[in-house]
């Protein structure tokens, strides 16, 4: 490794910390959706016509297994509330319908149970993100 | 190097790893004293729920960037996924909701949905109620304090039982009008006994006196629990300040994003007022002499004058030889004058014999004596009049009628008070090589724009001067009042610009800025910031880009104990 290398490795040392401590953020998901923070765990929030999924993801972003999960879903889109149940329908995914079209500028707060656990809230905006 | 590199990415990189991934929940509690709170925000608004001593919910809503109160909106709650109504307005940009599921304690996921205009948002929040809602805060209920009776009986009988106990040893020492030495007839009218003085209370009224005091404080009660939460704003042990949304409200308090920018950043230069050289002037005597005022006086203080105007007349003086010698050669001229005429007249009486020749040099030879004696006689009788060089005012009077003055003395100075200029001093010659705005400021804060004229190219005084013209004309400036000059150069430096107002000093000393991470959470941030102009800073360091600092109410925030 020459000198340059390490001043290289230094800075993109410092460089790379502070957008690391960002993790709170919302930010893309591997699906394709929007990845937030929910409770101790993270979530992604997929959006598509009127269907709903979400995936589960543990801190350190492994998928988790759904069964037993309950989600419910507080949608405000197009200037209009609807409230959605989400049920397992794969290993890692809930989804659900409701009368809503995913659009722009569409939120959505999603209340989250795990087995056992408290209900945990998060605030998504899938259709906003670039 | 390699270690060096390695210890320093894990420095970086530990608050990002622990908890695998992130921390989450480190949010910072709310104070203990302070009434359970949540709060929410997105791009749009940020929402403040309060739960009131009377298990009310208080919802202070305010934009998110600028934390300015909204008023008028519909905020819809739902407490774990049920509908809990639309809270109604309480005041300006308050709102609130009464449920009885606010009464239940432990950890509610509220859902708020607000309307406000065109925007609509959705914000969860997650409200924990604890056990005794009433007993957390500082006014605890009836209900309460009989429950805590039952709960610890002897600590409560103890107590009152010493109460009691007190009040019968008030009353066994209590003052007794003592029976009178002289028996006194009772008047006819009275039948109060005169051994009472007529000032002390009657024996009613002060048994009435508690029994009111008690009333009232049953009806204060209630007025105090249906008021809004009161939590006193404080410095929290972390050096963080919180500031609860009534008293943000109280204090006008508002904020703004910090985004990064460039600006001009300003030379500071000392200057003063000077006179415009084309439109002022200086009045100087041309020669020794004595001042003689005009008709109708000499002119005064502010007294507008006209180029031209005769300001005074300086008669000169002489010495006694040059007196002399001037009034000699004039008596000699006096006396050619004579011959000289004499000769014209004989001359034209023999028009015709003598040739015309002759008698035009004797008339030319005349005139010349006449205009050599008119030429000498100024000097012993004549005086110069004194003319204005240019409009203006009166700006300095040195005369008095009669004044002896030698030649080269400044008699009045005339300024335009319309046109004045600027000069300042630089120091540094190469900081003002290229002036692209500048403005002044006067120690009493009045601004006045300028426009550069031109800068010397000669040192004087170490410094080098700069001539600045002062626009849009400004009322109540005099010469030689010292100002600060701010150029503005061509050189810009990034920073984020904020108003002046939102950088307060700290008892320390230092420049801080108030940075507001959440909604009723403010952190002291040292800055370094130079002035931009009066109402602008640059801070160049100190605040990261994004951070929600505030710039309306910061000095009210730094004097939070």
């Amino acid at each position: 490794m020459t000198p340059r290398r390490h001043l290289a490795a230094l800075l993109t040392g410092f460089v790379l910390a502070p957008v690391a401590g960002r993790a709170h953020e919302p930010r893309r998901g591997p699906n394709g959706g929007q990845k937030v923070d929910i409770g101790s765990n993270h979530a992604e929030l997929v959006a598509e016509g009127n269907t709903l999924r979400l995936f589960l993801f543990d801190g350190a972003d492994r998928p988790i297994p759904v069964a037993g999960v309950t989600a419910q879903v507080v949608i405000l889109a197009g200037g209009r509330q609807a409230t959605i149940a989400l049920a397992p329908t794969g290993d890692t995914v809930l989804a659900g319908t409701g009368d809503f079209v995913a659009a722009r500028g569409m939120r959505a707060v999603v209340t989250l149970t795990l087995p056992g656990q408290r209900p945990a809230q998060a605030r998504f905006t899938p259709m906003d993100q670039n | 190097m390699l270690l060096l590199v390695t210890l320093l990415a894990a420095v970086g990189f530990r608050p990002a790893f622990s908890h695998e991934g992130h921390s989450h929940g480190d949010e910072p509690a709310q104070p203990a004293a302070a009434a359970p709170r949540a709060e929410a925000y997105s791009d749009l608004f940020e929402i403040v729920a309060v739960l009131g001593p009377d298990r009310r919910l208080w919802l202070y809503l305010d934009r998110h960037a600028t934390s300015e109160p909204i008023d008028g909106a519909t905020v819809q709650v739902t407490v774990d996924g049920e509908d809990i109504g639309t809270a109604t307005r309480a005041s300006d940009a308050v709102y609130v909701l009464t449920n009885p599921i606010l009464e239940r304690p432990g950890q509610r996921n509220m859902v708020f949905t607000i309307t406000a205009g065109e925007d609509m948002d959705l914000l969860p929040a997650t409200l924990v109620i604890p056990a005794g809602v009433a007993a957390a805060t500082s006014a605890p209920g009836p209900a309460d304090l009989v429950s805590t009776a039952l709960r610890e009986p002897y600590v409560w009988a103890a107590g009152l039982f010493l109460l009691l106990v007190g009040v019968a040893i008030g009353r066994a020492a209590a003052p007794r009008p003592l029976p009178p030495l002289v028996v006194v007839e009772p008047s006819a009218t009275g039948t109060r006994p005169h051994a009472l003085p007529s000032s002390a209370p009657m024996p009613e009224r002060v048994a009435a006196a508690p029994a009111v005091m008690a009333l009232a404080a049953i009806l204060l009660v209630p007025m105090i629990a249906w008021a809004q939460p009161l939590d006193a704003p404080r410095r929290q042990p972390d050096g963080s300040i919180f500031v609860p949304k009534p008293s943000q409200r109280l204090l006008g308090l508002r904020t703004g994003p910090a985004e990064p920018g460039e600006a001009f950043v300003p030379v500071h230069l000392t200057g003063q007022v000077v006179a415009d050289p084309n439109a002022s002037g200086r009045v100087q005597a041309s020669e020794a002499g004595r001042i003689e005022p005009p008709e109708g006086g000499f002119p005064a203080l502010g007294q507008r004058v006209a180029r031209g105007e005769v300001l005074g007349f300086v008669v000169p003086i002489m010495a006694a030889q040059d007196r002399v010698g001037v009034r000699a050669s004039i008596a000699e001229l006096d006396a050619l004058i004579v011959i000289g005429e004499a000769r014209v007249r004989r001359l034209t009486a023999l028009a015709g014999t003598v040739a015309a020749r002759e008698i035009s040099d004797a008339r030319a030879d005349l005139e010349g004596l006449r205009q050599r004696r008119a030429a000498n006689l100024p000097a012993v009788t004549g005086r110069e009049p004194i003319v204005a060089p240019s409009a203006g005012v009166i700006s300095v009077v040195r005369v008095a009628a009669g004044q002896v003055i030698q030649a080269q003395e400044p008699l009045f100075d005339i300024v335009d008070p319309a046109r004045l200029w600027v000069e300042a001093i630089a120091f540094d010659p190469a900081a003002v090589a290229e002036v692209s705005a500048a403005s002044a400021m006067t120690a009493g804060g009045q601004a006045l724009r300028l426009g550069f004229v031109g800068r010397g190219m000669t040192l004087r005084q170490q410094g080098l001067p700069l001539h600045f013209r002062i626009e849009g004309g400004a009322p109540g400036l005099a010469v030689g009042q010292p100002v600060t000059v701010l150029v503005e150069t061509p050189r810009r430096t990034a920073g984020i610009v904020l108003p002046a107002e939102a950088v307060v000093r700290n008892p320390e000393g230092g420049q801080v800025v108030y940075e507001m991470p959440s909604a009723e959470r403010f952190l002291p941030r040292p800055v370094r910031a130079q002035p931009l102009d009066g109402q602008r800073v640059l801070v160049t360091a100190g605040l990261e880009r994004g951070a929600r600092v505030v710039t309306s109410g910061a000095g009210l925030i730094a004097q939070v104990r």
